[in-house]
């Protein structure tokens, strides 16, 4: 019989060999464990890259000096990846500790149990620290699930040249969507072009608008649950407004079938006098279309009867999950912290949710004569975006079902638009599709819709 | 007189099933039914919360929608029926070739259903080969794979085209055990073929009828991978149960809720098949 091969081993000393090699492997294993003095913390955002890469890179720095036994994994997820990821992270128990949710799904995922109260471990105190408009959204059910990032309040950007053509200016300009709407044919009448632009069927902003006109969409059930108010006298006649203005062609058709991209797009081209967005969107009308943003100015955002402009809000939050919540709560309170926010700021056209970083003189300082036309126009417009954030108020509610309402109303909305149904018939549509929404959804209570006083004048 | 087995000895036979279907779908199955009753997420422990979530799913109109959508699905199973019967009918004539048409008949049944997906989705494109030859024939381009309810139809037409090989299968085997010499009786006493048909096969193939009716309703009313790729990107009112079990589940992360449309899917098929059972019966009697 021909012995096999030991290559120099022996049976005795192959077992050795093996029992060595296992107790190497186990040993590098332990010490690994034992070795590593640092713990991860994952901290996922939503589309910053590859244009906040640095401004991450260096804010991740400085919280690691601070926090030595913490090392940051930063991943940056799409918009409309988030929700699937997120989902299947926690299915897997893998959820991030700290996570960047725009306020549309916000009240959903916290529906889902997804966020930790940040009340007992919140390094500061958040009252004192964020915007008055801003921090209710993430107060759900008396529970401090989330804390504001940046906000983009809502600003009036107007091209001059083309107001002038109508007979109109930045002061004779009406600052009320009623205003607006009744001088539209008129402007449009003079010039052939659109006084404004809303988007009515996608991304519609009529639901917002109208809580922002203090037309109280909801109401509570005996039990406290909100249910629909949609279908009533004040609600018909809002919506009567916008749909009569479209038919009659003051309205560009856009406003029915695109989102938000439509108003920069129709402004950029010169057809649109006046469109309300975040400042943010400045930037690119300079890039694009440099002879329009040379007549652009910039007036604070337009108003409902509450006087307070809408103030979309990117929160951060810490979830149910995170194996360290202090340090997860600490370094969200770092992301979202004065000095954070106003780097960011520095980077690019958003407005903090900081009420300290409002005092900067970045906010309130008037621009530097020596700066260009263009940045003296971005100053300006951030200044005027800045003084209206005492006011703003994030009226996106925290009702889990948001999106799925919205969604509602846009397509009964568009049909009215594009397909001849009535107003009437639309409003008793969305109000009993709202109501087995918000019944098929988590029950939340009246304080998840925003209904603050009037602001003063 | 010594009995030839122990006693336990078909226990130790069947136990081998009765613990992996015990294991994997009798524990699976009351595991859905406990969690249907908890507030249980993605990120959440269940907590007990009664019938909270039958209460939110029959107030949701997407659930009735894709429930609608499921019971307009299983008009596939009469038009399985008749094109697999056709199918086993035809192939069933000891003629040149039918082999070759058996194994090209059957050929869809062991293509994955991902695949074939893929293929008729090729196929239904707006400027695919159907719209073409629709074209060809003065009909407009109908957009299969976007425009409700096309878009059931599209998932339909895949699962015809995937499932009645199989069940040609079914009543090749039932057409073949039909006694000769009955069909000879008849013709002898002058029924034409038709009439042998109706009232000696057709009776005597009844069972395997109504198993491929239990069988692709069942299948019909679980139909996941057609839709899921056929009409991916739709509104999940335009699709089925199941897709709207993934959605909830794994999209939104609620097995509780999730747990509870399953359970209420199950209710149904168990309902819809005593039914058809017992139709067939009573038309058997």
């Amino acid at each position: 019989m021909i012995e096999p091969p030991s290559f120099g081993i022996t049976t005795l000393s192959r077992r050795r060999v093996l029992a060595m090699g296992g107790t190497g492997l186990l040993a590098l294993l332990v010490g690994c464990g034992a070795a590593r003095p640092w713990h991860r913390l994952s901290l996922w955002t939503l589309a910053l890259r590859p244009w906040f890469d640095d401004y991450m890179a260096e804010r991740i720095a400085v919280f690691e000096a601070a926090y030595p036994p913490f090392r940051i994994d930063w991943v940056d997820v799409p918009y409309d990846a988030i929700d699937r990821k997120l989902i299947a992270a926690a299915a897997a128990g893998m959820a991030p500790d700290v996570v960047n949710l725009a306020d549309l799904n916000f009240a959903r995922f916290a529906s889902l149990g997804a966020f930790r109260d940040l009340t007992p471990d919140l390094p500061i105190d958040a009252d004192a620290t964020y915007l008055a408009g801003a921090l209710p959204m993430c107060r759900i059910g008396g529970r401090l699930l989330g804390v504001p990032w940046y906000v983009n309040p809502q600003a009036l950007v107007v091209n001059e040249s083309l107001l002038k053509e109508g007979g109109l200016s930045p002061a004779t300009l009406p600052r009320s969507w009623g205003g607006l709407v009744e001088a539209a044919p008129a402007f449009r009448a003079a010039t052939g072009k659109y006084l404004f632009s809303q988007s009515l069927g996608e991304e519609s902003q009529l639901p917002i608008m109208m809580l922002a006109e203090g037309i109280a969409l909801f109401m509570a059930d005996e039990d406290g649950h909100v249910v629909s108010n949609f279908d009533q006298p004040a609600v018909r006649d809002y919506l009567s407004c916008f749909a009569n203005l479209y038919a009659s062609g003051n309205l560009p058709s856009d406003a029915a079938t695109r989102g938000h991209a439509h108003l920069t797009d129709l402004y950029q081209d010169g057809s649109l006098a006046a469109i309300n967005t975040g400042p943010n969107f400045l930037g690119r009308i300079r890039d694009v279309s440099p002879s329009i943003f040379a007549s652009t100015s910039v007036l604070p955002g337009v108003v409902g009867d509450l006087n307070r402009i809408h103030m979309p809000v990117m929160t951060i939050s810490v979830t149910s999950q995170s194996r360290h919540p202090e340090a997860a709560a600490a370094l969200a309170a770092f992301i979202t912290g004065h000095e954070s926010q106003l780097a960011l700021c520095k980077r690019s056209a958003v407005m903090p949710s900081t009420i300290r970083t409002l005092t900067d003189p970045m906010f309130t300082a008037s621009t530097d004569a020596n700066a260009d036309a263009d940045e003296r126009r971005l100053a300006s417009a951030r200044a005027v975006a800045a003084r209206t954030l005492p006011g703003a108020v994030a009226f996106t509610p925290s009702i889990p079902a948001w999106p799925d309402l919205r969604r509602a109303f846009e397509d009964e909305f568009k049909r009215v638009l594009l397909s001849g149904r009535t107003v009437g018939d639309a409003a008793t549509r969305i109000d009993i599709a709202w109501d087995r929404m918000l019944k098929a959804s988590e029950r939340v209570t009246m304080s998840a819709v925003p209904a603050p006083e009037p602001y003063p004048s | 007189m010594r009995s030839a087995h122990h006693p336990l000895t078909p226990l130790v036979f069947i136990a081998p099933a009765v613990i992996v279907l015990g294991v994997f779908v009798v524990t699976g199955f009351m595991q859905t039914i406990g969690y249907s009753l908890t507030r249980y997420t993605a990120f959440r422990e269940p907590v007990y919360i009664g019938l909270d979530n039958y209460v939110r799913l029959f107030s949701s109109d997407r659930f009735w929608l894709c429930l609608l959508n499921s019971a307009i699905y299983l008009l596939v199973t009469p038009a399985l029926i008749v094109l697999s019967l056709t199918a086993a009918i035809t192939v069933e004539a000891n003629l040149r070739g039918m082999k070759w048409l058996r194994l090209a008949l059957f050929l869809p049944v062991i293509t994955p259903t991902l695949v074939g997906s893929v293929a008729w989705r090729i196929l239904l494109k707006d400027d695919g080969v159907i719209n073409t030859i629709l074209g060809v024939v003065g009909i407009d381009a109908v957009r299969w794979l976007t425009d409700y309810p096309f878009t059931l139809v599209s998932a339909m037409f895949v699962t015809l085209w995937k499932g009645f090989g199989f069940y040609m299968m079914i009543f090749l085997a039932a057409l073949l055990a039909v006694p000769g010499e009955l069909k000879e009786a008849a013709s002898i006493d002058g029924a034409s073929r038709f009439q042998v048909f109706r009232n000696v096969t057709l009776p005597a193939i009844r069972p395997a009828i109504v198993l491929v009716a239990i069988v692709s309703s069942i299948s019909a009313l679980k139909v996941f991978e057609e839709i899921f790729v056929t009409v991916r990107g739709g509104p999940i009112t335009q699709q089925t149960v199941v897709p709207l079990i993934y959605r909830v589940a794994f999209e939104e992360g609620e097995y509780g809720l999730a747990s509870a449309i399953g359970f209420v899917l199950f209710l149904v098929i168990l309902v819809f098949s005593l039914v058809n059972l017992f139709l067939a019966r009573r038309a058997g009697s």
